[in-house]
């Protein structure tokens, strides 16, 4: 096994971390499984490295863009989460994530037929960013999001997907619009990691985005426990980092989502009141 | 247009035997199954080895019922006793762990490859007017209408098809019911239930393989948002709406779109489907998992 270069890795794991706590508010407060997580990421990814190459605005102004229509796409597919329907947010999720690599890989409304390359850095000052400020940068975003999450618990939203938090699981009431702000919530975070993504990597093709990539963020989250963000994150350190850190288990990421999957339903994969 | 129209309902009669397992599978758990697509995943592999040995379709079509019966009973009777009186979030997962370990399995033990049925220019084609259909749409379009037939007099003649017809349209004491009305004990039902359910799925698999002529470990995973989304949009428990909208999705996918020349590819409609169900709240009856009490 090869181990490779710690800053790309450690920087991998920062956004996979950022995707794990968006995860965790759909799936972990509000209830709802979300099978397509990095669809959303790929929005955002693709929006931000479009608006840097194509009209060459700033990163500081084409993150936000694409945190903005990470958290409008999440809100129209979100909708029906103001009613009664447990089924709707898994199968809408995947089908939007099995959707959107096909919009993405011809090229059609953006990009060529392989990918968006030449994605530049972020500058401040007319510095580009080497990957040790990035680390740092991610790291940031990261703090942003988990404050995010914080708020978002001690709001009225957060209070009541707590206290209803049974009967949403059991489908016996809607998530409502606390729901849908944690999926829009969830989706606008998913967007800023995209972003970071994109003008890290300064290449992504839709492959990047695929179900394989939302059923590993989910797994990660399932297996730090739904519900308790700082386990989620936790989780996403180690086996995000174990899977970025050592590149022969990239391959094996599908599986080891199948065994958390599995295993998750021998037990409550949620963790309420841990939190 | 009306070529294309027969490519679509082709698809369609493949796509409508997995929506109607899916729901029969649905009468009984409550819960959506989405490990259902590793059994159209096996019936694809089944009907690949088949002809591989050079024997016949008709061979590949029992195997598959067999196999498909035997392992969905397996299967769905494990996911049940594991995910009894859990929350349904915890069914899916679990459904979706099996589902992709299956995917996972057949990469390790057949390999990663997409495998070819059948030769293309093995096909016999017949003329119907200015109309071209293949021996494999008569395969597709006979068996599909053979397993709708068969499935509705079982529904509408026999004892455990009515009893069956009950809990589809959600009565959850239906299995009680059965049992003190007609004499079909509940574990019956269910065991038939998930028998033909799964059942279903390999007929597809094995129609699918040989039409679409591309078998690969993903082709269950491929399909699952497709299968699940019909339940959904033609409202879970409602066998002939799923079946429509399986149908509708595949003239969609094959007339409509190519027809507004829309750059979309099917799970856009899908998806937009999907989105106008929920929004008028049509896609689920029952939302609390009330599964069939086996005694």
């Amino acid at each position: 096994m090869r181990v490779t270069s710690l800053l790309p890795a450690c920087v991998a794991v920062g956004i996979l971390a950022i995707l794990a706590v968006s995860v965790n508010l759909v799936s972990g407060y509000a209830r709802r499984l979300s099978l397509g997580q990095a669809a959303f990421a790929g929005l955002g990814a693709y929006v931000s490295a479009s608006l840097s190459v194509h009209v060459s605005l700033s990163f500081w102004i084409a993150c936000p863009l694409s945190v903005l229509s990470g958290a409008i796409a999440g809100l129209i597919v979100g909708l029906p989460m103001l009613w009664r329907l447990p089924y709707y947010v898994p199968v809408a999720t995947l089908t939007f994530n099995v959707l959107a690599p096909h919009l993405l890989r011809p090229g059609r409304f953006a990009g060529s037929l392989a990918g968006i390359g030449r994605i530049p850095p972020p500058r401040l000052f007319d510095i580009a960013f080497a990957p040790g400020a990035y680390l740092a940068l991610v790291g940031v975003a990261l703090a942003g999001c988990l404050a995010a999450d914080w708020y978002f618990r001690q709001s009225h939203c957060g209070q009541r997907l707590r206290d209803d938090a049974e009967a949403i699981e059991a489908g016996v009431s809607a998530p409502g619009v606390a729901g849908l702000v944690a999926f829009g919530l969830s989706t606008a975070m998913a967007g800023l990691a995209g972003s970071l993504f994109a003008h890290f990597e300064a290449f992504i093709s839709p492959f990047d985005f695929n179900l394989e990539a939302s059923l590993f963020i989910l797994a990660l989250a399932v297996a730090g426990g739904l519900g308790s963000v700082w386990r989620v994150v936790l989780s996403a350190m180690v086996l995000g980092g174990m899977v970025e850190g050592i590149r022969a288990l990239r391959d094996y990421r599908l599986l080891l989502s199948g065994v958390i999957f599995l295993l998750a339903g021998l037990r409550r994969p949620w963790r309420q009141g841990r939190t | 247009m009306a070529q294309q129209a027969i490519h679509s309902l082709s698809l369609g009669s493949i796509y409508a035997l997995l929506a109607a397992g899916l729901t029969l599978l649905y009468a009984t758990e409550r819960s959506l199954y989405l490990a259902y697509g590793a059994l159209y995943a096996m019936g694809g592999y089944v009907v690949w080895w088949t002809m591989r040995s050079n024997r016949s379709i008709g061979l590949a079509l029992a195997l598959a019922v067999l196999l498909c019966a035997v392992l969905g009973v397996g299967l769905v009777g494990w996911w049940r006793w594991v995910c009894a009186r859990r929350p349904l979030q915890v069914s899916l997962l679990h459904g979706l762990g099996i589902l992709i370990l299956a995917e996972e399995a057949w990469r390790l033990f057949i390999g990663p490859y997409h495998r070819k049925v059948i030769a293309i220019d093995s096909h016999q084609i017949y003329h119907v007017g200015p109309l071209m259909f293949s021996d494999m749409h008569w395969l597709v379009f006979g068996c599909a209408f053979a397993c709708f037939i068969a499935l509705q007099g079982f529904l509408t003649t026999q004892r455990s098809g009515l009893a069956l017809g009950a809990l589809l349209e959600g009565k959850s004491a239906a299995g009680e019911e059965a049992e003190r009305l007609v004499g079909v004990r509940a574990a019956w039902l269910w065991l038939l239930a998930c028998a033909v359910g799964a059942a279903l799925a390999g007929v597809s698999g094995v129609l699918a393989g040989l039409y679409i002529n591309d078998v690969h470990p993903a082709m269950g995973v491929d399909m699952t948002h497709k299968i699940i989304s019909f339940a959904l949009i033609g409202t879970l428990g409602n066998l002939r709406g799923a079946v429509l909208t399986a149908y509708g999705l595949a003239l969609a996918e094959g007339i409509l779109l190519p027809a507004l020349r829309l750059p979309l590819p099917s799970e856009g409609v899908l998806l937009l489907a999907l989105l106008l169900a929920s929004l008028r709240g049509a896609v689920d009856r029952t939302n609390v998992r009330q599964p069939l009490k086996l005694g």
